[in-house]
C-alpha cells in the first residue's frame, strides 16, 4: 500500500487539475514561451537592433503614451459613469448601462470603421471641426479617441460592483460627524474605491497597448506619425521579417507581464478588508 | 441637551412610517426607543439625527430649544451610532476616531497634538486602549461598537443617537456592553436616544422607555410605568410576558402577568377561580406552571416561587385555586 492522501470530500482533484494545467499550458503559455524562444534565437544585440529604430521607437512612444492618456481619461469619466449608473434611478439606465458593453461586444473592426465614420474631415463631427484645422481621425486624436472608446467598459465593469456594495451608512456617517459631501467622498468614499479604480485603469491601459482593430482605420498609419506598436508587427511579418516582428513581440509580452504584476501589487497594496 | 419633537410626520410612498409623533426628552436622559420592527423607531432617530427629514412642514425637531428641522446632519452635531457601525474600513481605529476633528474648518479644528490627546482619551474611555493602529476589520463586533462609539463622541455632540446598538452582537458580549453603556451613560451624561425591539433592553438600561407602534407612540414613562401600568393593549402585550384571557363564563379579555396569578389550595376561601394544573416546569428560581380553567378551552401562564411550590406539594394534574391582580382591556 502507498502513502495515504489525506480525504477529500470533493472528488476529481487529479483530472481536474490536470485538464486545468493542460488547456492553460496549451492556449496560454506554450505559445507566449515561444515567442521568448523565437526572440531568444536573435541573441541580445539582436535584439536591441531589432527594436531600437527610430521607426520602432516612434511606434513605441504613440502607443503607450496615447494609452496611458486614454486610460487616465477613462480612469475620470469612467468612475463618472459608474457612479451615476450605481447611485441614481432615472429612465433609459438599463439600457445606458448595457450600451457600456458596446465596447467589448461589437467586433473592433466595426468600431473602428464607425469611429473613422464619424471623425474623418468629411464626417459628422470630422466636418465641423475641419474648418478649424482640427484633424481627428488619420491623426493621434483619433487614436486616443478609439483607445479610450475600448478601455471603458474596463473602467465601469471593475468599479461597479464595488460601488454597489458599499455601504451608505458610512457616508451617513461621515455626514454627522460633520463631514461635507466632498470631504465625503475625498476621505471616506474614494480611498475605497481607488483599489477597484487602479485595477480598471490598468486593465484598460493594458488593453489600449495591445488594441488593434479600431485604432488601424482611424489611425492612418503613417510611419513615424501615427504608426501603432501591433500594427507594425505586422508590417514587419507581411515583410518576411520575422526576426524583427519576434523581437517587438517579446517586448511587448515583456510589457504586459510588468503590468501584470503592477496590478497585482497595487491591488495587495490598497486592498481594504470590509468588515462584515 | 433637551430634545422636543412636535407632530412629526414621514411618509414613504404611501407607507406612513411616522403619523404624528409627540415627544419631550430632558436633558442628560437615556431614553430608550423601544417597539417591534416597523414601528418607525428607527426613522425617528434619523430625523433627530439629521440623516433624514419629515414629510415638508409636518413636524419639527428642537434640540436644546432650537429649531434644527431644516438642519443637515453635518450641521446638527448629532453624534450617531450605526446598527452595523459604519466604521470607515480603511482607515485605522485611531483614524476613525479622529474623523470628526479632522474634517472641521481650519478656524475651529484642533491642533495635532490636542487631536491626538483627545483621541486617546476616548479610547481611554471605551476601554480600547493600545488598539489605535488596529484596522476595524481586526476588531470583534463587541470592539467595533465601542470604536463607532468612541467617534461619535469625539465631536461632542449635543445628543448620541444609538440605532440598536447591541443588535448584531452575541448575547453574552450584548449583556456586558449593556451594562458597560449604563455606567458609561451615567459618567458623561449626554442626552442619549437609543432604539431597540428588545424589551429586556430597553427596561433594564433606559430612565424613559418610548413605546412606539404603528409610527405612533404608545407611552412614554419609566420602565416601572410601562411594565406596571401599560396605557394600551399593546404595550401590556409587548413589554413582559403576559396572559390574554377571557374569564370563564364572561366575554370580556383581561391580561395578566404570570407573576401576579396567586396560586392557592383547591378549597381556600380567597380563590377566585379554579384551574388544573396542565404542565408544570421547574428550572432555576421560580417554576411556571400552565394552568386551564375549569369548563374553558383557555390557559394561563403563572409564575411562582420554587419554594412555595414545594410547601403546597403541587403536581402535574391538581386543581388549584386563583387570585389575580386584574387588569382588563377591551
Amino acid at each position: 500500500m502507498g502513502k495515504k492522501r489525506p480525504r477529500s470530500i470533493l472528488p476529481g482533484f487529479g483530472l481536474s487539475l490536470g485538464f486545468t494545467l493542460a488547456y492553460l499550458g496549451l492556449i496560454v503559455l506554450f505559445p507566449l514561451l515561444l515567442v521568448f524562444v523565437k526572440a531568444s534565437g536573435l541573441g541580445w544585440s539582436g535584439l536591441y537592433h531589432a527594436v531600437s529604430t527610430t521607426r520602432v521607437l516612434a511606434a513605441c512612444r504613440l502607443t503607450f503614451g496615447l494609452s496611458a492618456l486614454a486610460c487616465l481619461l477613462n480612469c475620470v469619466f469612467g468612475l463618472l459613469i459608474a457612479w451615476v449608473l450605481v447611485r441614481y434611478r432615472f429612465p433609459g439606465r438599463g439600457f445606458l448601462d448595457a450600451s457600456v458593453d458596446l465596447p467589448f461586444a461589437m467586433p473592433t473592426a466595426v468600431a473602428g470603421i464607425a469611429l473613422t465614420g464619424i471623425y474623418a474631415p468629411n464626417g459628422w463631427i470630422g466636418s465641423l471641426l475641419a474648418p478649424y484645422g482640427i484633424k481627428v481621425a488619420f491623426a493621434p486624436p483619433g487614436i486616443l479617441i478609439a483607445l479610450v472608446f475600448i478601455g471603458l467598459p474596463f473602467v465601469v465593469r471593475t468599479l461597479q460592483p464595488v460601488l454597489e456594495d458599499f455601504e451608505i451608512a458610512q457616508e451617513e456617517a461621515a455626514a454627522s460627524l460633520g463631514a461635507t459631501r466632498w470631504q465625503t467622498f475625498r476621505r471616506v468614499v474614494f480611498p475605497q474605491l481607488a483599489p477597484a479604480l487602479v485595477t480598471g485603469t490598468t486593465l484598460a491601459f493594458a488593453r489600449a497597448v495591445g488594441e488593434y482593430g479600431s485604432v488601424v482605420f482611424i489611425a492612418g498609419n503613417m510611419p513615424g506619425k501615427t504608426e501603432i506598436v501591433p500594427l507594425l508587427i505586422i508590417t514587419k511579418l507581411e515583410q518576411y521579417d520575422y526576426a524583427g516582428a519576434t523581437a517587438l513581440a517579446a517586448l511587448m509580452l515583456l510589457i504586459s507581464f510588468a503590468l501584470l504584476l503592477l496590478i497585482n501589487f497595487l491591488q495587495r497594496k490598497t486592498l481594504v478588508r470590509p468588515t462584515t | 441637551m433637551s430634545i422636543v419633537v412636535q407632530n412629526l410626520r414621514r411618509t414613504f410612498g404611501t407607507f406612513q412610517a411616522l403619523r404624528g409623533i409627540n415627544l419631550e426628552i430632558a436633558d442628560h436622559q437615556l431614553v430608550a426607543l423601544l417597539g417591534p420592527s416597523g414601528s418607525g423607531k428607527t426613522t425617528l432617530l434619523r430625523i433627530i439625527g439629521g440623516l433624514d427629514f419629515p414629510d415638508p412642514g409636518q413636524g419639527k425637531i428642537l434640540i436644546n430649544g432650537e429649531d434644527v428641522t431644516e438642519e443637515p446632519a453635518a450641521d446638527r452635531k448629532a453624534g450617531f451610532v450605526f446598527q452595523h457601525y459604519a466604521l470607515f474600513n480603511h482607515l485605522s481605529v485611531f483614524d476613525n476616531v479622529a474623523f470628526g476633528l479632522e474634517v472641521r474648518r481650519r478656524a475651529v479644528r484642533p491642533g495635532k497634538a490636542e487631536i491626538r490627546d483627545r483621541v486617546l482619551e476616548l479610547l481611554r474611555l471605551v476601554q480600547l486602549e493600545g488598539l489605535e493602529a488596529r484596522l476595524p476589520s481586526e476588531l470583534s463586533g463587541g470592539q467595533r461598537q465601542r470604536v463607532a462609539l468612541a467617534r461619535a463622541l469625539a465631536i461632542e455632540p449635543k445628543v448620541l443617537l444609538l440605532d440598536e446598538p447591541f443588535g448584531a452582537l452575541d448575547a453574552k458580549v450584548r449583556k456586558d456592553l449593556r451594562r458597560w453603556l449604563r455606567s458609561f451613560h451615567r459618567e458623561i451624561g449626554v442626552t442619549t436616544v437609543f432604539v431597540t425591539h428588545d424589551q429586556q433592553e430597553a427596561l433594564e438600561l433606559a430612565d424613559v422607555v418610548v413605546v412606539m407602534n404603528q409610527g405612533q407612540v404608545e407611552q412614554t414613562g419609566s420602565p416601572q410605568q410601562v411594565y406596571d401600568q401599560p396605557a394600551t393593549p399593546f404595550v401590556y402585550e409587548f413589554l413582559g410576558d403576559v396572559n390574554k384571557v377571557r374569564k370563564p363564563g364572561r366575554p370580556d379579555l383581561f391580561y395578566v402577568r404570570p407573576h401576579e396569578i396567586r396560586i392557592l389550595f383547591a378549597g381556600d376561601a380567597e380563590a377566585e377561580f379554579h384551574a388544573k394544573i396542565e404542565h408544570l416546569f421547574a428550572a432555576g428560581p421560580s417554576a411556571r406552571l400552565t394552568l386551564r380553567f375549569q369548563d374553558s378551552r383557555d390557559t394561563l401562564d403563572a409564575d411562582i416561587t420554587r419554594q412555595q411550590l414545594e410547601e403546597m406539594g403541587l403536581s402535574e394534574g391538581d386543581e388549584v385555586g386563583l387570585k389575580l391582580a386584574l387588569s382588563t382591556h377591551g
